[in-house]
C-alpha cells in the first residue's frame, strides 16, 4: 500500500489571478526581503483586501525562524497563507503553519508523526506560489530547515505539509539570476531522475519524473538563454519533479547535498548539480538497471545528457573541491544520517558515500588544472 | 525452526544482528531500547511483546515481555500480526509501513529519521531468520 499525494495545481501565465478568489478572507502572505524589494507582494495583495505580510530573512532559514513566524501566524490567525518565494520561503510556511498549531520542535515533524495526536486541526488553507524553478516545495510534503546550532539540514515531512494550493505561474521566473535559472534548474532535473531511480518509485511517481526529465532536457538552455515559452516549461518541470519525489522519494545525491549544505554553507541547488554526474555514474557502474529504463523511456542518455549541462553551465569551476575534500569525513557521517540515503536505489555504505565525494572533488580539480 | 518472538527466536535474531558489520555501521552511535508489539488480529489470540535493547551497533540484551508495564524503553514500536508477518516477509518496507500507518513508532522520532539504514537492516536481518508463524 502506497499512496499519491498532490495539492490542487493552478498553472500557466496569469494563474496568480486565482488569489482573488480568497478575496474577503483574512490572508497573511508570507515572502522574503528580496522578494518583496522586487515588487511581487503587490502582484497577489492587489487581489486582496484583508492581508498581512511577513518577510523572512532572503537566506537559508532555520528552524528558529519557522518557530518565529509560527508565533506570528498565531497572533495574525489567517484563513489563508499565501506563500511568494522559493523554496526556503515556501518550506519555512509549511513548517510555520504546523507549529502555529502545534507545540512540539520543528525536528518532531517526521513522516511518522500523527500531527492530530499533538492536537493539529489544518485550520489554515495553505497556498504556495514558487517564484523559483526547482525545489517543488510547493507541491512536497517535505521540509528542508537548517539547524544553526548543529550545522546541519533538519529534513522535516509529514503528509500535512503539504500546500492545499499550488499556483505554478511563469511571470515570477522571467527576471531569475542567471545562477538561480541554472542551480534550480539542476535541482528540478535531480529531483526527476532521483524520483525515478528511488526505491519508493511507483507507476504515478514514474510518469511525472520521466517526463519532467525530458521536459528539461529540452528546455534547460532556452530557458537559461532566456527564452520565455523554455523557462515556462520549466517552471512546470520543475512542478512536475516535485509531485514525482514527494511521491517516491529522492537519494544519494540529495542526502550529500543536504551534508555539504550544512558544512559548507553551499547553496542546495549548486551542491546537487556537483553530486548528480557523479551519483549517476557511481549507479551506472553498479548496474542500476533503472537508470537504463529511464534512458529508454526518455529516449536520452541521462548520463551523458547530466554530463554536457554540467559542462554547458561550468558546474565543476565553481566548486572548491579542496574545501570539501578537507571536510569529507564530516560530509559522509551527515550524508549516511540522512533519511534520503534508504530510498536510493540501493542503500549505500559508508565507503560508497567517501568514493562518491573523492570522485566528484576530482572531477572539480581536473577542471582547475 | 524457531517461533517468531519466542525466546529461541530473540536469541537467534540477536546472534545475526551482532554478525552484521553492515548493523554496526550503521548505527555506531545508537543508544536506545525498544518494544516490540505484535497486536492480536484475526490470526493471532494475544498480544506479543519483546524488549530489546540496542546499542552502539550491538543488541545488548532482548527478551520476551509478558506484561509491558514491566519495561520503560525509549521506543515502542507496534502493528498487527498479519503486517509484521508481511514485514519479515519482505512484502512491507518498514519506512512505508510507518508511513502508511500499518506500524506506528513512539519515541524520539528525529533521532530515529537519522538512522533510517540502521532501521532497514533490522528488518533485513529479522528476514534472514528462518521463523515458524504462531497460528491461532
Ligand atoms: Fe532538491
Amino acid at each position: 500500500m502506497w499512496r499519491f499525494s498532490s495539492p490542487q495545481i493552478i498553472f500557466g501565465r496569469d494563474s496568480v489571478e486565482h488569489v482573488e478568489t480568497f478575496r474577503g478572507r483574512r490572508c497573511l502572505i508570507v515572502t522574503d526581503e528580496v522578494i518583496k524589494d522586487l515588487g511581487y507582494v503587490d502582484s497577489i495583495s492587489k487581489y486582496l483586501e484583508n492581508h498581512e505580510t511577513v518577510a523572512i530573512r532572503a537566506d537559508e532559514p532555520c528552524t528558529d525562524d519557522a518557530l518565529e513566524l509560527a508565533e506570528k501566524m498565531r497572533y495574525i490567525q489567517p484563513e489563508i497563507i499565501i506563500a511568494l518565494g522559493g523554496g526556503s520561503v515556501i518550506d519555512a510556511a509549511k513548517a510555520g503553519r504546523i507549529l502555529m498549531e502545534v507545540d512540539i520542535p520543528p525536528e518532531e515533524i517526521t513522516p511518522f508523526t500523527d500531527l492530530e495526536e499533538y492536537g493539529f486541526k489544518g485550520k489554515t488553507v495553505l497556498v504556495a506560489i514558487p517564484t523559483t524553478s526547482g525545489t517543488g516545495s510547493e507541491v512536497t510534503w517535505a521540509i528542508v530547515l537548517k539547524d544553526e546550532r548543529e550545522k546541519r539540514k533538519v529534513i522535516m515531512a509529514n503528509v500535512k505539509t503539504m500546500p492545499e494550493i499550488a499556483i505554478i505561474d511563469p511571470f515570477f521566473t522571467y527576471s531569475m539570476p542567471e545562477n538561480l535559472v541554472i542551480w534550480s534548474g539542476f535541482d528540478a532535473l535531480t529531483h526527476a531522475i532521483e524520483a525515478f531511480l528511488s526505491s519508493f518509485s511507483n507507476p504515478f511517481s514514474d510518469a511525472l519524473a520521466s517526463n519532467s526529465a525530458s521536459m528539461i532536457f529540452s528546455n534547460f538552455i532556452r530557458s537559461h538563454r532566456g527564452e520565455k515559452d523554455a523557462r515556462e516549461n520549466m517552471h512546470i518541470s520543475a512542478t512536475m519533479a516535485g509531485m514525482a519525489f514527494s511521491n517516491s522519494q529522492v537519494g544519494i545525491v540529495h542526502a550529500l547535498a543536504h551534508a555539504t549544505g550544512a558544512s559548507l554553507n553551499i547553496p542546495h541547488g549548486l551542491a546537487v548539480s556537483a553530486f548528480l554526474y557523479p551519483v549517476l555514474e557511481f549507479y551506472s557502474e553498479r548496474g542500476v538497471k533503472r537508470l537504463n529504463e529511464l534512458c529508454l523511456k526518455i529516449g536520452h542518455n541521462v548520463l551523458q545528457e547530466v554530463e554536457r549541462l554540467e559542462s554547458v553551465f561550468e558546474i565543476r569551476k565553481i566548486i572548491d573541491g579542496s574545501e570539501i575534500k578537507m571536510h569529507q569525513d564530516e560530509i559522509v557521517k551527515k550524508a549516511m544520517e540522512d533519511s534520503c540515503i534508504v530510498t536510493a536505489p540501493f542503500v549505500p555504505a559508508e565507503d560508497d558515500i567517501a568514493e562518491i565525494i573523492e570522485r566528484m572533488v576530482e572531477r572539480c580539480m581536473q577542471e582547475e588544472s | 525452526m524457531p517461533e517468531l518472538f519466542s525466546e529461541e527466536w530473540i536469541r537467534e535474531y540477536i546472534k545475526f544482528l551482532n554478525e552484521s558489520s553492515e548493523y554496526q555501521e550503521a548505527a555506531r552511535d545508537w543508544e536506545g531500547d525498544f518494544l516490540f508489539v505484535v497486536e492480536p488480529d484475526e490470526e493471532l489470540e494475544r498480544p506479543m511483546y519483546v524488549y530489546l535493547d540496542l546499542h552502539h551497533g550491538k543488541a545488548r540484551n532482548g527478551y520476551v515481555v509478558n506484561d509491558p508495564s514491566e519495561v520503560n524503553p525509549a521506543f515502542e514500536f507496534r502493528g498487527k500480526y498479519s503486517n509484521w508477518k508481511k514485514l519479515i516477509y519482505g512484502e512491507i518496507d518498514p519506512i512505508k509501513g510507518l508511513v502508511s500507518g500499518k506500524f506506528k513508532l513512539k519515541g524520539n522520532m528525529a533521532k530515529v529519521m537519522r538512522y533510517a539504514r540502521a532501521a532497514k537492516i533490522l528488518v533485513e536481518v529479522a528476514q534472514k531468520i528462518e521463523t515458524r508463524f504462531p497460528e491461532k
